[in-house]
Formats: structure tokens, sequence, C-alpha cells
């Protein structure tokens, strides 16, 4: 079982960058318990976006494909991200107005207001000529937007807490190496706590109706499969763990050396709560949440 | 990437005979190849060529020179590739239960292939990309870049490697009877033995590709080609392989005006003329 939050703070400069990285891991050093360091991690980030229709005839749902690799996660791997955005009026204006051979092929997991999203994975040797297949021959679909990599950067670990620190550059061009790569531009840096579980709890069949702790989920088999009280105090217990590890090594925000300026962190945390269900998949759907949470942070404003 | 390809035409009744000759000239057994081929194209109709151009009847000379022209984008047909045995056909489509898949074996492929280049150096060369698909739904995929379905079939045949060469001694199956539209890939492969042939005399299509990783070695290039001259000319007689027409291998989406009624694809390896 894992669970994961993630901090990002914004910076303007790359020398202040370079300071709260410095000041960043001796607090950690300071108030982590015996942290041990770990094996340094990378992490590369692409997005890209829906190109626009270039005649206004044609209102197609707007979307972002996320292209993102961390070492930490999955050496071998590249998660696929494919997140859209169409409001339901938009769908439903479509729908109505147009004719059979432009009828959209409703894509799957079409959730809450028509956001449809899902994950694929490929080779990370095989990402670089994928994205350039996108951006050069599909470039009327997507077109890209920005690109993100933290080079090998550190990482320690205490207990079944694991604190990745690193900065954020932001380039240019949609192909690097991180290991090699370098950036003027630091939007800021990003810390990640994360904890990790040994053993897997075995789901439990509920068919009680009185049991009113319990989330019911519907597994794909259509049988109902509850999330047992256990992992959920365990995701619950983690979540306040990364809480409490992230104000001790951030603290008040002094002495940062951010200037004294108002810092916003912005914290997000893997959604457990409505993204896992309780099954075979679950060891899967905990990377796509991480996925989904590593993507949502770094999107920026784009 | 680039693909240097030579193609040549068989009949059914010589297809055991050509077989045997490859893996003497290959000397290996044949690699049976049987795949499922998902044919998918943008959602998004292509703009009226010559619309990028700027109509600049009321303007100055000078503000047309200034006026920057844009270039045309293509759409492009892609598809997604899968790799098949014998015992999938007749069972429902296995549903990829993580994305993280096994990376061992993928089984499902993006594949994208350009129009061909021109030239005339005696073999067909196009670019082609291909993106092993490890976990997660490839169709989903497909879809969720903006694409629609357009059809589907198997390509059954066997392939065999000589030096450089890849050779793929195939032929197009499609599920019989009346044409369906059909707007998503079927959930359930039919059994392998309904499947008929696209081509009623039963022929297959012998195929040499080398594969180039770019153009920018000259020698490299020659020496590809050079090397598929010398297969072509190694298999006179027994096989005659040729170029094609390029404009057969066209991956791009036509444009159509509004007026005129879309007329169903057929499912080939390429938009056929």
């Amino acid at each position: 079982m894992k669970f994961a939050g993630l901090y990002f703070i914004p910076t303007h400069n790359p020398t202040e960058a370079t300071t709260l990285l410095s000041t960043l891991t001796t607090s950690l050093e300071t108030h982590f318990h015996n942290p041990t360091p770990s094996t340094p991690w990378t992490l590369t980030y692409r997005l890209l976006r829906s190109t626009p229709a270039p005649s206004s005839s044609q209102t197609l749902p707007q979307g972002y494909h996320h292209i993102l690799h961390i070492s930490s996660l999955s050496q071998p791997l590249t998660f696929c991200y494919i997140h859209g955005l169409a409001s339901p009026t938009q769908i439903k204006s479509e729908n109505s107005t147009q004719d059979s051979s432009q009828k959209i092929q409703q894509p799957a997991e079409t959730g809450k207001e028509g956001v449809k999203q899902m994950i694929i994975t490929i080779p990370t040797s095989q990402s670089d000529p994928h994205i350039h297949t996108l951006i050069t021959h599909l470039s009327p679909l997507w077109s890209h937007r920005q690109t993100l990599f933290i080079p090998p950067s550190p990482s320690y670990s205490s207990g079944e807490y694991t604190v990745r620190l690193g900065q954020l550059h932001l380039s240019r061009s949609p192909y690097i190496n991180p290991g090699t790569a370098t950036s003027a531009t630091i939007p800021g840096v990003v810390v990640c706590i994360e904890a990790e579980a040994d053993g897997t709890p075995k789901a439990e069949d509920s068919d009680s109706e009185n049991d009113q702790n319990d989330i019911k989920e519907e597994s794909g088999d259509g049988s109902s499969v509850t999330l047992g009280r256990e992992e959920e105090e365990w995701y619950k217990e983690m979540e306040c763990g990364v809480r409490d590890i992230w104000s001790k090594i951030w603290g008040n925000g002094e002495g940062m050396g951010l200037g004294g300026k108002g810092v916003e962190v912005r914290e997000v945390m893997m959604d457990w709560k409505t993204q896992i269900d309780w099954g075979n998949r679950r060891d899967a759907q905990e990377d796509e949440t991480l996925v989904k949470m590593w993507c949502e942070v770094l999107r920026l404003r784009a | 990437m680039y693909e240097l390809l030579l193609f040549g035409q068989v009949p059914r009744t010589r297809h055991e005979q050509l077989l045997k000759i490859l893996a003497g000239v290959a000397a290996m057994q044949p690699q049976r190849v049987l795949e499922r081929h998902v044919i998918y194209k943008p959602i998004r109709e292509p703009e009226e060529p010559g619309s990028n151009l700027k109509r600049g009847a009321n303007q100055s000379v000078a503000q047309q020179k200034q006026t920057k022209q844009t270039t045309s984008k293509d759409l492009y047909f892609t598809r997604v590739v899968q790799t098949l045995n014998e015992n999938d056909f007749g069972r429902e489509v296995e549903k990829p239960t993580s994305s993280t898949g096994d990376s061992s074996d993928p089984k499902w492929a993006f594949h994208f292939q350009d129009v061909p280049d021109t030239g005339d150096r005696g073999v067909l060369m196009r670019l082609t990309f291909r993106t092993d698909i490890v976990g997660g739904d490839a169709c989903e995929y497909m879809t969720s870049l903006g694409n629609n379905f357009v059809s589907e079939y198997y390509q059954e045949g066997h392939r065999f490697v000589h030096g450089n060469i890849v050779i793929l001694l195939h032929r197009i199956l499609q599920v019989p009877g009346a044409r369906v539209v059909e707007t998503a890939p079927t959930q359930s492969l039919p059994d392998f033995r309904t499947l008929e042939p696209l081509d009623p005399s039963g022929g297959y299509i012998l195929q040499a590709t080398i594969r180039v990783q770019d153009l920018n070695n000259p020698s490299i290039l020659d020496g590809g080609v050079d090397e598929l001259k010398r297969f072509k000319q190694s298999m006179r007689g027994c096989v005659e392989l040729d170029v094609p027409d390029r404009l057969l291998f066209d991956t791009r989406v036509k444009y159509k005006p509004k007026n005129i009624a879309n007329v169903g694809m057929v499912a080939t390896q390429a938009p056929v003329r």
C-alpha cells in the first residue's frame, strides 16, 4: 500500500530555488528521525494540450495529455495520462448538431461533468519518439505546452516514510535528458513525502448495511467490495503523518531564503477516497492516483 | 524511424513453396504472425486545401508580403495493432487489468506511418513510428487522443529475418458478411476459421523491409537500399518485388466537401483510392 503528499513551493529565480532546496534539506536532516539517503530520483514531465480547431464550426472537447516519468515510481515505464475537459453543455450541443460522420465516440470513464480521463504506460525508451509523433505528425490534434524536469535529486528514508526533494526546471524543448539537462528557469521546488506499508491487507466482502464506517465501492466485476477499516485507517494515518512531517520541515516558512514574502505553498494529497477501490488492481490504481496527483501539480498554470 | 520497402504478390497456390524457399534463404523456420489492426481517424475534419493561404484581394502588396503564410497541417489515419495467437480467437478481448501491465511482452502497439517519400531510389521509403503500449486500454487511448474508430482487420502470415531485411509473407483477413457500420472495436474476437481473405483469390503479399533509424547517414541509407535490391535480384523468378505507387500508402485524411456523402472506409492496410 502506498500513500503520498506533494508540496510545491514557487520560486522566482534559480538562486532562490537553490537556497530553498538547501534549507529544506537541512531542515529535513534536523527534524526527520535518522534520515537515510536513498537512491537519487529524477522526473520528466511534458504537457500537451489539444489544439483548438481552426474553424469555429468545429467545437471539439479540449483536453490535456500529460506524459510523466518518475524514476522512483517506475524506472522502465512512462505514464501517459489524458485528462479531457468538456462541459455537459458542450457535449449536448455537439451531439445534437453533428451529423453521423462526426459523431464523437464517447470515451470510457466519463466521470462527473463530462471529464474524461485515462492512463496508459509506454516504455520510457520510446517516450521521446512517441512525443515526437504527437507534436509533429498529430500537431492538428495536440500541441506541446511545457516540459518540466527534475535532475538527479536527493531522497531520504526513515521508517515507512520517504521524502524526495527537487528543483523543477522548465524547458522549451520537449526532448530532454534529465541526467544532463540544465535550465535557467526554475518555477519552484517540490517536496514529495511518501509512505509505503509492507504486506497487502485482504479486502473484506461485507453485506452488512449496519456498518456505517465502511465505504462501499464497486469492483470491476460488479461485486461489492468494501474498504476495510484497517486500510482506511492506514490511509488517514499516513495523511496525518505526511502533514506532520511537512509542518516540521517547513515550520512557518521563515528562514527558507524566500525573502520573507508571502509564499503560497501548494499541497496536493493522493486522492485515496474516490480513486481506489479494492480488488486485484489496487497497486495499479495507487500508481495511477499518484500520477494524477503529480500531474495536477506539474500542470502549473498551463 | 524510416522503412525501406519492396512488395510482391504471391498467388495462393505458390504460398507453401515460397515459405520453404524463404526458410532456406533466411536459414530459419518461419515465425507465425497473427495481428489485429484497428484503424482510427481524427474526429476533426481536414481543412479545405488552400484555405491556409491568405486570400488578399483587398490587401495591399505590402500587407500581403508581411502576411505570414501558415503551413497546412495534415490529419492522418493511425492504428493500434494487437499481437494475437490462435487461442485468442473465439474469445472476449482481454481487458487490461492495470496501467502498469507486463513490460516483458506488450500485446498492443500504436503505429503511425507517413505517406512514402517521393524520389526514385528503387525502393519505397516512408517514416514510421511504433510505440508499445505496456499497460492500459489501447483503444481508449486512441479515442482519448481525439480519434474515431474506422474499421479493423486481421493480418495473418509468417515472418523471416534475412540479414537486415524483415520478410513478411502475409494476407489480410476480415469478418465476412454484409458490412456493418461499426462504431467501436469488437469486444470478442471471431472464430479464426470464419475469417475470409480480403483478396478473394486468396493471394498473399510479400513485404521486404529494412528499418533505418535516420537518414542523415547516406552510407547507411545506400547500404539498406542496395541490400534490398540484392534481395530482389535473388528472388527474381520466384517472386517479383517492386515499388508500388506511393499514393496507395497515403495515410492522410482526405478533404471532402460537405455536399458529398461520406463513403465508409474499406478495411485495408491503407486507404484505397
